[in-house]
C-alpha cells in the first residue's frame, strides 16, 4: 500500500505523499476506525471508536514499549443461507479509518474490515454475495483465480461497474479447491490499494483437516512509486517496500501450541511489492490453483503481487517468518531481511507428522513448440508506460481462441521488470520456464515472468467471455499492461 | 511517525571518498575541512551549516532522535539564489525543488542505513553535498559553482580499466567494478577493436593473415597500419575498404593508410574516444584505449547534450564537454572532474557530476545509431528521386524506434540495459554494505535505477536477444496432395526494425516440410532472395550445365521471377512514397532444384535435371540439410524468405558496406509488431505433414564475410515444427 492519504499521524505531523484527496479525518467524518495493532474483541479487529490505547499526550516524544500485536485470520464472512451447498454473503464497500503502525489511515474496507471477511465455501457450492457499494465511486469485485461466468467477473469491459449507493448480485458455481481472492476490477491501483481485499477459501471436503488454519494478507505499507517523469527521480520500479504489513499489523506474534498441525493460507495483495517468504522446514503444499502435485520444500516461496501459497506447519517450536527480500527485478534485492511475523510457542515440544495430502503427482503436459497466441511484455519505469504486444489497453487486439480448445500461449518479457500475467476466469498450465518445463504439473492463474525470459502456458479455454489478461503490478495494469484473450 | 534507532551522535556522514574496496572509508566525521587532500574537502566546506559549533552533536549517544527531521536549504549558484535546483537526501529518492528565492525544506529521514546527506543539484553545477547534523537545525547552504563552457582538447579521456584487476582510481572501473566488467563483455568496448570494422575501412581481410593464403584470395600483401598501433606491418588488402574507397588514386599499388585524408567519419562513432580534437578522425588514430576501450565510461559521461540535427558521432549530435577547469587537487587529475549521468544524487567530488536527463532517453542513442548518409566515394551521386534530401538511412534504429508502438513508451534502455538486481548503486553497493552508505559508496536506489551496462543485443547472444525478438506460427493446409503452408514472422519482441542496425545484416527464414521423415519436395512458393547468397547466378536461356568454379555437392536452385514484393518497410518503403516497382524485391517462386553429382572442367552433372525457370543460383545446402547448420551459405531460391535492408554501390553491387551505398534497393525489413506471411507449397505424401521453420539472423552477407574470411556464425532467432 502507498500512502495514499495520510489523514494525521499519531505522536506527530505528516502529509500525503501522493495525494489521494480525502483530508477530512475520522473523528471528523465519523467513520469507523480500525485498528489493526490493538486487537478489539472481534476477530476482524475493526473498531467503532478512536484507539483508546493511543498515548494520551501526543506531543510526548518519548517512545513506549507497546506489546506485540496477535496476528489472527481476518474474520470470516457469515453465510446467510442455511442451504449446505449455497453460501451466501453480504459484502459492503465503504470508507474506513484504520491504524497501521501507529499511523491513522484513511481506506477502504469490505464490512468495515481489512483485510476484507474471508469468505469459505467448499468445492461445488454455489456462492452468492450481496454486494453494496458504499463509496462514493464505482467500483466492482473481481474474484481472482476463480472461474466464474464472464458476467460475473467483476470487470467493466462490455459491463458496468457498481456505482455509489448502487447493489449487485454476484453468483456463482465453485467447482475449485484451494485460496482466492477478491478485490475491485475498477480503479484497481488506487482501490485494493485503499484496502479492498479478502480471501476466499474453497475447501475441498477430500482433503484432511488441518487442526487450525491461519488465513494471512501481506500488504505493502509505505511502498514507493518511482513511476514518474520527474527528472530528478531514480528511475527505479514501482514495489520498493518499506513495511510489510500481515493482516494488517506489522510484526505480530502467531500464538501455537506444539504438536499443532496448521494450514496457512497467505496471500500477496500488495500492488508491486515482492517477497520471499520463507520459514524453517518450509511445507509448500499449494499455490494459484489448489494443492501442488507433489510437496515441496524449497527454502523460502516467491510471492508475486496476487499471488497465493497454501503452506503446512508441523508445530514444535517457535519460528520467524521472514520476507526475504525480493523484487520486481524477478531476483533478491538488495535490502535487509524482516520478519513479517512470529509463531509463538510458549512450550515447544515434538513437532507432528504432516497429513496425507492429496498430491497427485501429475508431470506437466508436454509442449507442442508451436503458438497460438503470443503476448510480449514491454514497458520502462520513467515513462511510465506498459504495453503488450506493443498496445495500451484499452487500444488492443483481442486475441482469439476457439471454446474448448487446449491452447498455447507464450509469454515474452523484454523489459527489465518482472510481469506477474494474470488470466480471468481460467487457470492455466506451466509448460516451460526458458525451455525448461516444470518438475511436476503446475497450474496457475497469475505467473511471474521474470525479466527477459520466455514462458509457454497451457490454456484450456473453457469458458466463454472476453477475459483480461494483465500483468498484476497494478501500476503497470495502469500503464496500460492489460489485453483482452476472447474465448468464443 | 516513530523513532530511528540511530542515534543523533551517529546520525553523521560518513565523508570517505574513496571507493568502498579501498579500506576503511567509513570515517564518521564531520570534517568538512580536513586540510588533506581529499576532493571531498572543497564540497562540504561549500556545503555548510550556519552553525558548525556542534560538530559531534553535542547530544547524549543514547538520546532517540526522530525518524523525520527539516532542514530548511538554500541553494546558490556562483553566489545567486538559485529556483528549481533539485534538493536530495542520499537513500530516499525524495526531491525537492527551491523556490525562487532558492529555498526549499527537506524532510530528512534519519532511518536511512549509513550517512545522513543532502545534495543539491542541477544542470549547470557539479552537485554538491552536505552532512546533516541532527541537533543543528540552522539553515544549510549549498553554494554550486556553474561549470565553465567550452569543450577541453587537452583533456585526456580516463580508460575504463579491465576486469579482474582493480586498477587505480585513474580508471573508472576501480569503484565501478560492475560497470566495467559488463561493458568489457558489450560491443561498446569493441566498436573500434572489431576486426570487422578495421577491414571495411582499410579493406583488409586480418584473417588472411600470410601472404600465400592472401594472395590465393586475390589481395594484396602490402605494408600498412596494425590497428590500435603505431606499427606498420605487412597484411592482406582486398576488396573494398573505406578507406581505398572515398580517397581517389589510392590503393591501387600500395595500402592506403598513411595517405588517405578523406576518413568517411567512421571514427566519430567507432573510436569516439581518440583525445584532441574531434571530427575528421581517422580511426587509425585510435590507439591504446581510445582503441581498446571503443565506446567507454569516460566518453559517454563527457556526453553534455545532444544535437539532433547533427550528424552521428562526437562531431556532431553527441556533444562532448570536457572539463576546461584546471584541477583544485592533484588527487583528482589535471581537470576538476567533471561526468554528466542521469541521477541528481550523485554528490562525489572525485566524479563532478553533473545530472543530464538525456542519458535515459533513445536521442543519446542515436547519437551513433542513426545514420543518415549521402554518398561519399568519390564521383557517386545519390538518385534524388528516390532521396531529395540528398541522404539515404544507412542505419535507422532510432528512426525505426521513433515510428513504432515504442516511441515514448520504451526507450533504447529499457531493453538494452537489463536492471542489475544484484546491486544497490552503480558503486557496487550490496546489501552488506548498506551501513557504509555515504558519498563514496552512494546510496541504495530502488531496483531498476541500476542499469547493466552491456548493451545486449545480438553481439552478445547469451543474453537471448534475439531469441526474444522474432516468432514465427504456422498456419497449414492439405488438399489433392498438395501441402500449402504459411510462415508469418512477428516483430514481436524489439523496439526497432529486424535486422537493424548494420545493414550488412539479414533475416533467413527457412521452410522445409516432412512426412514420417522424408522431406516433401516444394513445388511452388516464396523462396530465399538474392540476398541470401549465391556462388553463380545465371538467368535463363543460359547454358545452365555450365557452372566455372562449381563443385560436387553444390545445389542449383531455380525459380520464376513473378513480379514484386510488396511490403510496408521504413520510410519510404512504406509511407507510399515508393511503387511496388521502387520497392525493388523481385518476388521469386520456387521451381525446383539439383544437386551437382559430377564436375568435369565448368561442365557439372546434376542428380536430377534442372527444370525451366527464369534463374538458375549456384549454392550450397541450407539449414536443414548443412551438417554445419549455423555456417553461412549461399541459399538464394531456397524454400523460405528473408528480411533485409540492400544497401548498393554506383556498379549496382549488393549488399554493400555502407560507406560504399548510393541505394537502398529494397528494405523488407520487419518494422516493431509488424509481420510477414510468406506461403510455401509441397508434394505431400501424408495427411498431416510437419512443417519446420526457422528463421536465422545473419551477421554479414555471405560473399563478404568469404572473401573477408570473417566468423559469420548465423543464430537462430527461433525454430518451431508444427
Amino acid at each position: 500500500m502507498r500512502r495514499w492519504c495520510w489523514v494525521f499521524v499519531l505522536l506527530g505531523a505528516a502529509g500525503c505523499s501522493d495525494s489521494g484527496g480525502g483530508s477530512e479525518t475520522a473523528a471528523e467524518s465519523g467513520e469507523t476506525v480500525a485498528s489493526g495493532e490493538s486487537e478489539s474483541d472481534s476477530e476482524s479487529g475493526a473498531r467503532e471508536d478512536l484507539p483508546g490505547d493511543l498515548p494520551s499526550d501526543p506531543s510526548s516524544d518519548l517512545p513506549t514499549e507497546e506489546p506485540r500485536p496477535e496476528l489472527r485470520s481476518p474474520a470470516e464472512a457469515e453465510d446467510l443461507d442455511p442451504d449446505p451447498d449455497v453460501v451466501r454473503v453480504a459484502l459492503t464497500a465503504a470508507p474506513l479509518a484504520y491504524e497501521i503502525g501507529g499511523e491513522l489511515v484513511e481506506g477502504w474496507a469490505y464490512n468495515g474490515q481489512i483485510p476484507g471477511p474471508t469468505i469459505r465455501v467448499e468445492r461445488g457450492d454455489t456462492l452468492t454475495v450481496e454486494f453494496h457499494n458504499g463509496l462514493d465511486s464505482a467500483t466492482t469485485i473481481h474474484w481472482h483465480g476463480l472461474h466464474v461466468p464472464f458476467a460475473m467477473d467483476g470487470v467493466t469491459w462490455q459491463g458496468q461497474a457498481v456505482g455509489p449507493g448502487e447493489d449487485f448480485e454476484y453468483s456463482f458455481e465453485i467447482d475449485q479447491a484451494g485460496t482466492y481472492w477478491y478485490h475491485p476490477h475498477v480503479d484497481t491501483d488506487r482501490q485494493v490499494d485503499l484496502g479492498l481485499y479478502g480471501v476466499i477459501v474453497a475447501e475441498d471436503p477430500a482433503d484432511p483437516v488441518p487442526d487450525r488454519e491461519l488465513v494471512v494478507v501481506f500488504d505493502s505499507w509505505d511502498e514507493f512509486s518511482f513511476d514518474s517523469d520527474d527528472e530528478s527521480d531514480h528511475h527505479g520500479l514501482d514495489g520498493t517496500v518499506i513495511e510489510w504489513t500481515a493482516n494488517g499489523l506489522i510484526d505480530p506474534v502467531f500464538p501455537a501450541a506444539a504438536g499443532e498441525r496448521i494450514r496457512v493460507r497467505a496471500v500477496n495483495v500488495a500492488n508491486a511489492g515482492y517477497m520471499a517468504l520463507s520459514w524453517p522446514l518450509l511445507r509448500h503444499i499449494g499455490g494459484d490453483q489448489g494443492l501442488l502435485a507433489e510437496l515441496s520444500e524449497p527454502e523460502s516461496v516467491v510471492l508475486a503481487p496476487s499471488d497465493r501459497m497454501d503452506g503446512e506447519w508441523l508445530i514444535g517450536a517457535g519460528f520467524d517468518v521472514i520476507g526475504l527480500p525480493y523484487s520486481l527485478l524477478g531476483a533478491p534485492a538488495v535490502a535487509d531481511e524482516r520478519r513479517l511475523f512470529e509463531v509463538q510457542v510458549d512450550a515447544p515440544g515434538a513437532a507432528p507428522v504432516g497429513l496425507e495430502l492429496p498430491f497427485d503427482g501429475a508431470e506437466p503436459t508436454p509442449d507442442p513448440g508451436w503458438t497460438d497466441v503470443l503476448y510480449v511484455f514491454h514497458g520502462d519505469p520513467h515513462t511510465g508506460y506498459w504495453t503488450i504486444n506493443g498496445e495500451l489497453f484499452p487500444d488492443i487486439t483481442i486475441e482469439s481462441l476457439p471454446l474448448g480448445e487446449w491452447a498455447i500461449v507464450e509469454l515474452r518479457n523484454v523489459s527489465q521488470s518482472a510481469h506477474p500475467f494474470h488470466l480471468h476466469g481460467h487457470g492455466f498450465e506451466i509448460l516451460s520456464v526458458d525451455g525448461v518445463a516444470p518438475e511436476f504439473r503446475r497450474l496457475e492463474d497469475t505467473f511471474d515472468v521474470a525479466p527477459y525470459s520466455i514462458v509457454r502456458i497451457g490454456v484450456l479455454a473453457d469458458n466463454p467471455g472476453d477475459w483480461m489478461a494483465h500483468c498484476h503490478i497494478l501500476p503497470h495494469v495502469d500503464g496500460g499492461m492489460m489485453t483482452v484473450l476472447r474465448v468464443e | 511517525m516513530g523513532w530511528s534507532p540511530r542515534s543523533a551522535a551517529t546520525a553523521l556522514g560518513l565523508l570517505g571518498l574513496a571507493c568502498a574496496d579501498d579500506g576503511p572509508v567509513a570515517q564518521t566525521s564531520t570534517s568538512t575541512d580536513s586540510g588533506s587532500e581529499s576532493a571531498g574537502s572543497e564540497t562540504f566546506a561549500t556545503a555548510t551549516s550556519t552553525s558548525e559549533s556542534e560538530s559531534d552533536s553535542g547530544t547524549d549517544e543514547a538520546e532517540p532522535i526522530p525518524e523525520q527531521i527539516e532542514r530548511s536549504v538554500l541553494v546558490l549558484l556562483d553566489g545567486v539564489p538559485l529556483q528549481g535546483a533539485i534538493v536530495i537526501q542520499g537513500g530516499t529518492g525524495v526531491v525537492v525543488h527551491t523556490d525562487a528565492d532558492g529555498r526549499a525544506l527537506a524532510l530528512i529521514d534519519t532511518t536511512i542505513q549509513g550517512a545522513l546527506v543532502l545534495m543539491a543539484s542541477d544542470e549547470r553545477a557539479r552537485t554538491k553535498a552536505s552532512e546533516i547534523l541532527v541537533n543543528d537545525a540552522s539553515e544549510i547552504v549549498f553554494e554550486l559553482e556553474s561549470i565553465e563552457p567550452g569543450d577541453n582538447e587537452a583533456y585526456e579521456f580516463n580508460p575504463a580499466g579491465v576486469p579482474e584487476n582493480p586498477g587505480t582510481t585513474a580508471e573508472c572501473g576501480h569503484c565501478h567494478q560492475a560497470f566495467k566488467d559488463q561493458w568489457f563483455g558489450s560491443p561498446h568496448r569493441r566498436s573500434a577493436s572489431n576486426p570487422v570494422v578495421q577491414d571495411i575501412y582499410a579493406g583488409v581481410a586480418t584473417a588472411l593473415a600470410d601472404q600465400a593464403t592472401c594472395e590465393a584470395a586475390g589481395g594484396q600483401w602490402w605494408v600498412g597500419v596494425v590497428p590500435g598501433s603505431d606499427q606498420l606491418a605487412p597484411r592482406c588488402y582486398i576488396g573494398t575498404g573505406a578507406l581505398p574507397d572515398l580517397n581517389e588514386a589510392c590503393g591501387d599499388l600500395a595500402a592506403c593508410d598513411g595517405v588517405a585524408t578523406s576518413f568517411g567519419a567512421c571514427a566519430d562513432c567507432h573510436a569516439p574516444a581518440i583525445d584532441g580534437v574531434v571530427g575528421g578522425r581517422d580511426l587509425h588514430d585510435a590507439i591504446g584505449a581510445s582503441f581498446e576501450g571503443g565506446v567507454h565510461c569516460d566518453l559517454c559521461h563527457k556526453v553534455e547534450s545532444i544535437d539532433l540535427d547533427g550528424p552521428a558521432g562526437v562531431a556532431g549530435r553527441l556533444r562532448l564537454h570536457r572539463p576546461v577547469e584546471p584541477s583544485p587537487s592533484p588527487s583528482v587529475g589535471p581537470w576538476k572532474p567533471l561526468a554528466f549521468g542521469p541521477y541528481a544524487d550523485v554528490p562525489n567530488p572525485r566524479m563532478g557530476a553533473s545530472p543530464r536527463q538525456h542519458f535515459l532517453t533513445a536521442e543519446f542513442c542515436s547519437g551513433c545509431h542513426q545514420h543518415d548518409q549521402a554518398a561519399l566515394v568519390p564521383g557517386a551521386s545519390l538518385d534524388l528521386a528516390r532521396w531529395p534530401d540528398g541522404v539515404f538511412p544507412a542505419h535507422s534504429t532510432y528512426e525505426e524506434w521513433r515510428a513504432g508502438p515504442f516511441f515514448e513508451i520504451a526507450p533504447c534502455s529499457s531493453c538494452h540495459m537489463p536492471a542489475d538486481p544484484t546491486l544497490g548503486n552503480g558503486a557496487d553497493l550490496t546489501a552488506d554494505k548498506l551501513p557504509m552508505q555515504g558519498v563514496a559508496l552512494g546510496w541504495l536506489r530502488p531496483p531498476g535505477a541500476t542499469r547493466e551496462h552491456t548493451w545486449v543485443g545480438p553481439r552478445t547472444p547469451a543474453s537471448g536477444m534475439l531469441q526474444l525478438a522474432a516468432a514465427i506460427f504456422i498456419d497449414k493446409a492439405v488438399a489433392d496432395g498438395t501441402l500449402t503452408t504459411q510462415i508469418t514472422v512477428r516483430n514481436a519482441g524489439a523496439g526497432h526494425a529486424i535486422p537493424t542496425g548494420e545493414p550488412l545484416r539479414s533475416l533467413v527464414l527457412f521452410v522445409q516440410a516432412r512426412c514420417d521423415g522424408e522431406v516433401l519436395t516444394a513445388i511452388d512458393g516464396d523462396v530465399i532472395p538474392e540476398f541470401g547468397g549465391w556462388l553463380d547466378r545465371k538467368p535463363g536461356p543460359e547454358d545452365w550445365s555450365v557452372w566455372p568454379g562449381a563443385a560436387i555437392g553444390d545445389v542449383v536452385r531455380v525459380v520464376t521471377e513473378d513480379g514484386w514484393v510488396d511490403y510496408e518497410g521504413f520510410g519510404p518503403f512504406g509511407d507510399g512514397s515508393f511503387d511496388v516497382t521502387q520497392k525493388g524485391l523481385p518476388r521469386l517462386r520456387v521451381v525446383g532444384q539439383s544437386r551437382v553429382i559430377s564436375v568435369n572442367g565448368d561442365q557439372v552433372s546434376f542428380d536430377v535435371p534442372l527444370p525451366v525457370g527464369d534463374v538458375a543460383y549456384r549454392g550450397r545446402d541450407g539449414y536443414f540439410e548443412a551438417g554445419e547448420p549455423l555456417a553461412a551459405a549461399a541459399v538464394a531460391g531456397a524454400p523460405g524468405f528473408g528480411f533485409a535492408r540492400v544497401l548498393a554501390d554506383e556498379n549496382g553491387m549488393t549488399m554493400v558496406p555502407h560507406h560504399r551505398a548510393v541505394d537502398v534497393v529494397s528494405d523488407n525489413r520487419i518494422l516493431p509488431q509488424q509481420e510477414w506471411t510468406s506461403t510455401h507449397v509441397f508434394a505431400a505424401s501424408c495427411v498431416d505433414p510437419v512443417v519446420d521453420a526457422v528463421l536465422l539472423h545473419r551477421p554479414y552477407p555471405v560473399a563478404l564475410a568469404r572473401e573477408r574470411g570473417w566468423d559469420d556464425a548465423q543464430q537462430i532467432m527461433v525454430e518451431v515444427s508444427k
